[in-house]
């Protein structure tokens, strides 16, 4: 988008709001500084440099590395053959590649935990992780995958007989910035893991700081080690930024190109996806079912469905003022070229790698001391979860938004119209489709987060992952299996409303 | 060249569309030049109704979200009849104890369970600010973290004489509910001559007999009573010895689970697991039997659960006091077999009394610092 000259009331509320953002993303930040600086410089030299440092560093950047790698190549390919293909049983394909997502990590060990005793290390964490991070990447590369445009593509066919040059021509450059938004968001994701690596038990630099804090009540220590994700964090962001600059804005896709034909009518790619899912989705799940069938304490529905009530309660309100202000947050760095804005974005991928429990103790100790009326009330806890979940928000608002060309802002403008009237005329109706994938896909993944929900709730209040928690800590899982059943079916609403909303051949859509 | 949202369209049909939104498409043709391909209508059919359904959706949340919000604004009401606790204590065994408390005093109790470690960390950022009025933790451990923060007031005498000075704070911060021992269980036709010290599990007669459950709490702190007694050399080739020695589970249950089952002749476990697979199985029918080592040996220790009062709310001390009263104490004993803090309460038969434990003599607050000890037991590749 081009920038333009800030009018109206609109523009002042943009900026106003993406201010007030900077406050609220910073508070880990702050926290993390403050513990550190209480300690002795020396201390913090002689832990930055002692082996078991270099060993997490080394634990942390390869688990990263091999998870991204593979979420970004199954993703990509699963969402090609998805839109882009003609296969048998596209729709029910489409839906098994989302359902992972329903599964949260420290369920999905726990399941192959049931099944395969001493399964432990890099490689089960590698498998685990990469399986529920795959979805991330399908559905933005989907999603940008159906705005290839069938006038370009056949153009570029007919200069280039290659298929792989026509990819790099003009499939690449309209997935290119969702890969790498969901690419960060897939690597954030495993630096900030704890259920995962700490039941497969490796060691990563977020269960590092989680021992830190329960064995040896050591919270320097975990200030330091979280300075370090900060760090390593913000190599990531700034590579993404620089990748992103040189991203031209997109277009918007009328005609899709036609399917691509795949050998063996493309049973083998149906069937390769199905057993990826089959695997990484199905092993937990017979797991949490045998938990259901053997479970013979009786489960109270009451708090059962109270539960639920929280879970989905704190899902749709953080989520909504989530994608609220990813929209304020763009619209104010493309737009308005605004500083602030891009600031608060950056520092929201930040804190997307830090351990949540870090996240919650920051707003525990800025919290009780700022705003003691607010702590550990429902505000609170959505006010948490909005901006550990600002990034998802983002990075699906952020591509939708870029798809809009510029030469529709000029001409709404040359036209006489506001931009607020441009925003709600033009640019809303254009990003529906995408906006309302992304808030769906963060009230998904707010329903599974358990750490910040744990420490910020109010006394008392539960929501199906505590509950979960709660149940397979004290170590009755039949007692937990309820609460897993639930999570994952009503978890699997959401991935199967973002499914459904991103099925590109089913009708024409304009994202 | 485009359409804007609310243009008029004739379709190729002859039938006139209202252009939902703007949709219009710029391509390269041949010739070079830009051309206007098609404008799409969308929002057709399913398509439209999906999206209506999710925007509606989206938009109520967002209404009641903001009511919410400002109705949730309304600042808490806070009183002196309403106790706060953080119980790092499951809830099914603290909450009939606590619904008791209510009854008599007709106090509200709020709690908070948890993680004990995860909330001495939280009480350690609230600091003084802490709306808690009580600390009620899984180990001594977590309680002298937050002693050692400063966050606990000091107890009365009164309080403080009902527990042995072995079992509370050397300054009366806080007091043992509970207590757990460590012990040895074995399958008594897989082992004939008990060990008179945990040390001699290192030994190569052990080799893969022994069981142990590196990545538990109860363990690591027993760790670091043996560093405590023994020092940092012997507990460190103790535990890579043990590494080559011991197969290896998550929990204290399936430890107990091998050895009923035979499948591994001994292991180390808290006592209470194993009285309360008597209760399930019936008295009798048990397999293994539980035996200690010699007297101060570090694998007898006895840990506790215990509490600490945080701010000077007059229902704190109460329910303290209320904790360590016989009858409460008992249901304690019954109902988990955890050993009574309180003089002059029965055990159930076959419950070694903790007077007869020849358990080490160590201040249970050290036992708060498990940095070292983790580094041990990581080092030896148990975990």
């Amino acid at each position: 988008m081009s920038p333009v000259r800030p009018r109206g009331v609109g523009s002042v509320l943009v900026k106003a709001l993406s201010i007030a953002v900077v406050p609220l993303v910073s508070v880990p930040l702050i926290y993390l500084v403050i513990r550190v600086s209480e300690v002795d410089p020396g201390v913090v030299l002689t832990e930055l440099l002692s082996p078991r440092t270099g060993q997490l560093v080394l634990n942390t950047v390869s688990l990263v590395l091999a998870v991204t790698a593979t979420a970004l190549t199954v993703g990509i390919l699963q969402a090609y053959a998805v839109v882009r293909a003609a296969i048998p049983f596209r729709r029910t394909v489409t839906i098994l590649a989302t359902v992972p997502l329903a599964v949260p990590s420290y369920v999905a060990a726990y399941g192959w935990l049931g099944v395969v005793p001493g399964f432990n290390g890099f490689v089960p964490a590698w498998l685990v992780l990469s399986v529920a991070t795959t979805p991330l990447v399908f559905l933005t590369a989907s999603a940008a995958l159906a705005r290839t445009s069938r006038s370009v593509d056949d153009v570029a066919q007919s200069i280039s007989a290659s298929s792989v040059r026509r990819h790099m021509l003009v499939t690449w450059p309209t997935i290119r910035s969702s890969v790498w938004s969901s690419g960060l968001l897939v690597a954030l994701y495993v630096i900030a893991d704890f259920g995962a690596v700490s039941l497969l038990r490796y060691d990563t630099f977020t269960r590092a700081i989680f021992n830190a804090y329960r064995s040896s009540f050591d919270r320097s220590l975990a200030a330091i080690l979280g300075l370090v994700v900060v760090v390593l964090t913000l190599v990531l962001v700034v590579l993404y930024r620089r990748a992103l600059r040189r991203e031209q804005p997109g277009s918007v896709n009328v005609v899709r190109p036609n399917a691509v034909v795949l050998r063996g009518g493309g049973w083998p790619h149906a069937v390769v996806m199905a057993l990826w899912t089959a695997v990484g989705a199905g092993v937990p799940f017979v797991s949490v079912f045998a938990w259901a069938i053997a479970g013979n304490s009786g489960t109270e529905f009451e708090r059962l469905a109270q539960s639920t009530l929280n879970s989905v309660g704190y899902g749709l309100s953080a989520a909504t003022v989530a994608v609220a202000l990813g929209i304020v947050i763009i619209v104010a760095s493309l737009r308005y070229r605004f500083t602030p804005a891009n600031v608060a974005e950056s520092m929201s991928w930040l804190i997307h790698a830090l351990p949540a429990l870090v996240v919650a103790l920051s707003f525990t100790f800025i919290g009780i001391r700022l705003v003691p009326d607010l702590y550990q009330t429902h505000v609170f806890v959505v006010l948490g979860l909005v901006v550990l979940f600002l990034p998802n928000a983002i990075s699906a608002v952020e591509p939708a938004l870029r798809a809009v060309p510029p030469a529709w802002h000029e001409l709404a403008q040359s036209l006489g119209m506001r931009p607020s009237t441009e925003f709600t005329r033009v640019t809303l109706p254009v990003i529906t489709p995408g906006l309302l994938a992304g808030w769906a896909l963060v009230v998904l993944v707010i329903i599974r987060e358990l750490p910040l929900t744990l420490l910020l709730r109010p006394n008392g209040v539960e929501t199906l992952a505590t509950r979960l928690w709660t149940e397979t800590g004290a170590g009755s899982f039949a007692a937990a299996a309820p609460y897993a059943v639930t999570l994952v079916a009503l978890a699997g609403i959401p991935a199967w409303l973002v499914s459904r909303g991103l099925d590109p051949q089913r009708k024409m859509v304009v994202s | 060249m485009l359409f804007v949202h609310g243009a008029t369209l004739r379709s190729p049909n002859g039938r006139t569309r209202t252009v939902r939104a703007v949709a219009g498409f710029s391509a390269y043709s041949k010739e070079g030049k830009v051309s206007l391909t098609q404008a799409e209508k969308i929002g057709l059919g399913r398509k439209k109704n999906m999206n209506k359904v999710c925007a509606r959706i989206f938009a109520s949340t967002a209404i009641i979200g903001i009511l919410g919000l400002l109705t949730a604004c309304a600042p808490a009401v806070t009183d002196t009849d309403t106790l706060v606790i953080y119980s790092g204590r499951d809830e099914a065994l603290v909450d009939p104890i606590i619904r008791l408390f209510e009854e008599e005093t007709g106090v509200n109790v709020d709690v908070r369970y948890g993680d004990s470690a995860e909330l001495a960390a939280q009480l350690s950022e609230e600091g003084a600010a802490t709306k808690a009025d009580i600390f009620f933790a899984q180990d001594a451990g977590a309680l002298g973290a937050i002693e050692s923060e400063g966050l606990f007031l000091e107890l009365s005498s009164a309080l403080l004489d009902r527990v042995q000075p072995e079992y509370r704070s050397a300054n009366s911060r806080w007091i043992g509910v509970t207590g757990r021992a460590r012990v040895f269980v074995y399958n008594p036709e897989m082992v004939t001559e008990l060990p008179t010290s945990v040390l001699e599990l290192a030994e190569p007669q052990w080799a893969d007999r022994i069981a142990v459950a590196p990545t538990n709490a109860s363990f690591q702190t027993f760790v670091t009573a043996l560093r405590v007694i023994n020092g940092d050399d012997i507990a460190s080739s103790w535990l890579s010895s043990i590494a080559d020695n011991a197969q290896r589970f998550e929990k204290n249950s399936q430890i107990l689970d091998a050895v009923e089952a035979g499948t591994v002749a001994a292991g180390l476990i808290n006592h209470y697991y194993w009285f309360q697979r008597e209760v399930e199985v019936g008295p009798g029918n048990m397999v293994s039997r539980l035996a200690a080592f010699a007297p101060g040996d570090a694998g007898n220790l006895i840990n506790v659960s215990g509490v600490g009062v945080l701010s000077d709310n007059p229902h704190a001390n109460d329910f303290v006091s209320f904790l360590v009263r016989e009858d409460i104490q008992r249901i304690f004993v019954t109902d988990v077999m955890e050993y009574p803090m309180v003089a002059g309460i029965d055990i159930p038969a076959g419950l070694t009394p903790l007077s007869e434990i020849p358990n080490p003599d160590i201040d249970l607050a050290n036992l708060n610092d498990l940095k070292v000890t983790l580094e041990l037991i990581r080092a030896s590749g148990m975990i």
